[in-house]
């Protein structure tokens, strides 16, 4: 769904202008690669297991603040954490204008609504399988990450497309890791990609918004 | 203003007044409580188990009570379990640290993982600097460590982490079996700053660029003030920022962003710890003076 996605690189593009990721044909699709592979077991892990639980509350009508606020509070970096809230109000508007319901109009009305959450919680609400919303939710994840390095380095359409086949036995994984933990234990070391989204703002030109 | 210290010897009047006290009682155990009387910040040391010691708060130029923290064993053993409470009461201003590296030494077998749970609560309008000194989990070590800070109204709070790959002189650089970390900062209407991690070398590469990438360590500095407005910090995360990327060199790296609410967070990575020990003292420093209107005052070292 049209959320905005396309315009965030959650730190990719600070990371690559670092060099931290090479900007080399040769190079730049296994660094990709790799660095998404190893995301999907830090902080896209984090978000799997929120969009899990968010889930498992729209199954059962409870509210989702305080995963909101726990989100907010987890992500350091302001951009990231700005990114994912318009990203999870853009996503519930767009799920209440298309399936209008009760649930989803107030999840439309919270202002502090991350994507995982909202994603969660609005497929939670139109009875979608947990595993498949989580699943759906990484793939997009690793797909516009792929779509925003793609604009960011030598990285040709059948390159891109190699990666996001091969990462799916990693975002299995995460889909079938996020089952076995709780969203007040779930863990992440992510402080060099969380350095780079800071330092975003200061990047003397940017393609996107974080 | 001046600093005046108890230790063991007087009631505890964090316990008379009801305050709640150290979470878990199991572990070796450290409670320092701090309290104004006639302007003067005032310390006192109701629990004071092995390997924990401090001596006196002694006074710095701001009135703060300055506390260093011993481990007279030299380090985090296997097994050890250890409980720091401290509590600010309104009104004080108290800068803690330690007297060296926070070192966590290889695991022996049969003992468990070693454990480290601080907590400490700033109560309304209090100032709380909690500066320990780097840790450094040595080969073979396994460590869980929780510290969680609750603040009350118009309360200030300063603290880092340092975290070392290892012993980088020895050449041990992630050999640790694995060290998990819980910090969390809360005021009274909702958490400010959350962060789980945990580290296992040998089963996640910790070199990736999803990690730590190139560098040898990695430092958060937090900074809130629950009596500050989000636009203030937005202000100077903006300033502060843009030092930071001027600052910035292939050794050494710094980012700074505004807090959910009432505070900022600092990220630095390096190859050297001088290079993070002189980044900390330099953002600690330019956020203090804007915010709280006064310099830091580097805590004098026991060597």
């Amino acid at each position: 769904m049209p959320v905005g996605a396309l315009s965030h690189s959650f730190g990719l593009e600070a990371l690559v202008f670092d060099k931290d990721i090479e900007d080399q044909a040769g190079r730049s699709p296994t660094e990709l690669a790799w660095y998404l592979e190893d995301a999907l077991s830090e902080s896209l892990l984090v978000d799997a297991v929120f969009c899990r639980e968010a889930h498992a509350r729209a199954s059962r009508g409870a509210r989702t603040g305080d995963l909101n606020r726990q989100l907010s509070a987890l992500r350091l970096a302001r951009e990231s954490r700005e990114a994912s809230l318009t990203m999870g109000r853009r996503f519930a508007a767009l799920a209440a204008a298309l399936h209008p319901c009760a649930e989803l109009n107030g999840l439309a009305g919270e202002q502090e609504l991350h994507h995982s959450v909202a994603f969660g919680y609005a497929l939670g609400v139109l009875a979608i399988e947990a595993e498949v919303a989580v699943g759906a939710f990484l793939h997009q994840c690793v797909v516009n990450t792929i779509s925003a390095g793609q604009r960011l380095l030598p990285l040709g359409q059948i390159q891109a497309n190699r990666i996001a086949w091969d990462l799916k036995p990693a975002i299995l994984e995460a889909v079938r890791h996020s089952r076995s933990i709780s969203f007040s234990a779930v863990s992440s070391f992510a402080h060099l990609p969380e350095l780079a989204s800071m330092r975003h703002p200061c990047l003397p030109t940017r393609l996107f918004v974080s | 203003m001046t600093v005046e210290s108890s230790v063991g010897t007087e009631p505890d009047p964090v316990a008379q007044s009801g305050m709640q006290g150290p979470a878990d009682c199991g572990a070796d155990r450290l409670a320092l409580r701090f309290r104004l009387e006639g302007g003067c910040t005032r310390m006192f040391a109701p629990v004071q188990q092995p390997p924990w010691r401090v001596i006196r708060a002694f006074p710095n130029s701001q009135g703060q009570a300055v506390v260093h923290l011993h481990n007279v064993s030299g380090g985090i053993l296997s097994g050890d379990s250890l409980h720091l409470s401290m509590e600010a009461g309104a009104g004080t201003r108290v800068q803690v640290t330690s007297v060296g590296a926070t070192r966590i030494y290889r695991q022996r077998p049969g003992r468990g993982a070693a454990r480290l749970s601080t907590s400490i609560c700033v109560d309304d309008g209090a100032m709380f600097e909690y500066l320990p000194d780097v840790i450094i989990p040595f080969a073979g070590s396994g460590c869980s460590q929780a510290t969680s800070v609750s603040l009350g109204a118009n309360a200030g709070y300063i603290g880092w982490e340092i975290i070392a790959a290892g012993r980088i002189a020895s050449g041990e650089e992630f050999a640790f079996d694995f060290f998990h970390s819980e910090c969390s900062i809360r005021s009274d209407t909702r958490p400010l700053a959350l962060e789980r991690y945990s580290l296992s070398p040998s089963v996640r590469d910790p070199r990736s660029v999803a990690r730590w990438g190139k560098f040898r360590y990695s430092a958060t500095l937090c900074l809130c003030h629950t009596g500050i407005a989000q636009p203030r910090w937005l202000k100077l995360e903006a300033w502060l920022n843009d030092f930071a990327f001027r600052q910035t060199s292939p050794a050494a790296r710094w980012g700074v962003s505004a807090l959910v609410d009432g505070g900022l967070g600092i990220r630095g990575m390096a190859l050297e710890a001088h290079q993070i020990t002189t980044g900390l003292h330099t953002f600690w420093n330019l956020a203090k003076q804007e915010i709280w209107g006064e310099p830091a005052i580097p805590p004098r070292k026991i060597n």
